[in-house]
């Protein structure tokens, strides 16, 4: 029997500089994401993203664009997970220093033309992020067991 | 002060039938909501819409059954905000923070549009007349606002420091202002827009005072590259981005008034107004740093247009960097 958590709400940034992105990845696991996290009671959306992006690397982010939402859902110990992720891009920071402050993760830059090569989790953040880089028009994806398309 | 809770997540559908929008209004109400609501969990956020549209739903959502295989939905964007039934709160930690996933959708031709939804009377509204509608959450009747005229997805947050909130957008890249101009371009080809246009290119490259002849070939490759710019005749461009220039030079105070006087022609056409308004950005921006004086010229279209500067994400004079 599976029993449905509360829909979490996440907020994720695209750092962008030049043709490269930054994609975070904890040591020892093969798979990438994008810096953000959950939104906290009584927190905004934007605000959760510059407190996990501080944490994380020590940036401040100023300008965010939209570029969409992507909605994830995934079954784990007979919990039905559901996260809406709004997913956001930002110019990092001219002269910032890369690096994770996080002890097991490693933040990296790159070539976003090897993007599609790696293993970006959650996958259904790839469809938005691609077709914000192709069009620079916000798109929405849902939850492919309903939709059909995914 | 109890404890804030999380955020919760709400989906709607903005329903057009021709130049018009269907709105729900609870009977004897004032406000205006879009279909849609709350949506639990355990349910995606798409089929929680499709449920709450009730017997809409076998019209508006696609393999539902219905007697026409029904249009696809587009995305509108996501809104943000707290607080009471107009979401008018600006701390996160009042009751009700919500995140709005919204969709858009078009009534298929042929078959009536109903007269209600889940105990509220449906109502078809001008888009014209939006400007004029109680809709609430306010953040989603903005939303709702921007989308007529400009058909491109918006996020609306709640602003971290109470100063920012009312921005709509946040700063677009240039290559994202482009590429939302670009896809209007077919309604961007009145000889009002091009004259608009024209006058709030002259307008910025006038902004500081000077013309850099280097400034004056940029217009140019500009022009001749934009798919917006490009569809009018560039010889016609030129002669009138030349004649703004020299009124500029010559009479600073007759030049910014003919340009003005330009820039209003499209004064009660949204959505080639919103377009002269990102145009002014784009070319205060495309050279580097859209500096002040560039953002106070764009500023003053913006209020000769009857904008509102919050909707253009345009920094409050004063404090511009």
């Amino acid at each position: 029997m599976v029993s449905p958590a509360p829909v979490e709400i996440s907020a994720r940034v695209l750092f962008l500089r030049q043709d490269r992105v930054l994609l975070a990845n904890r040591r020892g696991q093969p798979w990438f994401y994008l810096p953000g996290g959950n939104v906290g009671p009584g927190e905004t959306v934007e605000a959760a993203l510059r407190r996990e992006t501080r944490e994380q690397a020590g940036l401040d982010v100023t300008d965010l664009e939209f570029i969409g939402c992507a909605e994830h859902v995934y079954v784990e110990n007979d919990v039905r997970y559901q996260e809406i992720n709004v997913l956001f891009a930002a110019d990092l920071p001219w002269g910032a220093q890369i690096g994770s402050w996080e002890f097991d993760v490693d933040l990296t830059a790159v070539a976003l033309a090897s993007l599609r090569g790696l293993d970006l989790r959650p996958v259904s953040l790839r469809a938005v992020i691609d077709g914000w880089l192709a069009h620079r028009r916000p798109t929405w994806y849902g939850a492919p067991a309903l939709t059909g398309t995914g | 002060m109890s404890t804030p809770a999380l955020m919760r997540l709400e989906a709607r559908l903005l329903i057009r039938s021709g130049d018009s929008v269907l709105l729900a209004r609870p009977s004897g109400g004032a406000w205006h909501e879009l279909p849609g609501g709350p949506v639990p969990p355990g349910e995606d956020t798409e089929r929680a819409l499709s449920r709450q549209l009730g017997a809409l739903a076998a019209r508006l959502v696609p393999g539902a059954g219905g007697a026409a295989p029904a249009p696809a939905w587009r995305f509108l964007g996501a809104t943000e905000h707290a607080g009471d039934d107009l979401g008018t709160a600006t701390n996160p930690a009042a009751a009700a923070h919500t995140l709005t996933v919204l969709f858009t959708v078009d009534w298929p031709a042929g078959p009536p549009v109903p007269s209600d939804w889940q105990g509220h009377d449906l109502v078809l509204v001008d888009a014209g007349l939006l400007v004029a509608t109680r809709i609430r959450p306010l953040p989603v009747a903005v939303a709702v606002r921007r989308w007529v005229i400009e058909e491109w997805p918006v996020w609306r947050g709640m602003a971290a420091n109470a100063g920012e909130v009312g921005r709509l957008g946040r700063r677009l890249s240039v290559a994202s202002l482009r590429a939302q101009l670009s896809a209007r371009r077919e309604d961007l080809r009145s000889s009002a827009f091009r004259d608009a246009a024209v006058a709030m290119c002259a307008l910025v490259t006038a902004a500081d005072g000077k013309i850099d002849p280097a400034e004056r070939d940029g217009l140019r490759a500009f022009v001749a590259s934009d798919p917006v710019m490009s569809q009018f005749s560039a010889e016609e461009l030129e002669a009138r981005f030349d004649a703004h220039l020299s009124r500029l030079v010559e009479d600073p105070p007759a030049g910014r008034a003919a340009a003005i006087a330009d820039i209003v022609k499209v004064r009660n056409r949204p959505a080639e107004a919103a377009a002269v308004i990102h145009l002014g950005e784009v070319i205060g921006r495309i050279d580097g740093e859209f500096v002040h004086s560039e953002q106070a010229v764009v500023l003053d279209a913006v209020h000769a247009l009857g904008l509102d500067a919050a909707e253009f994400a345009l920094p409050a004079v004063g404090n511009a960097s």
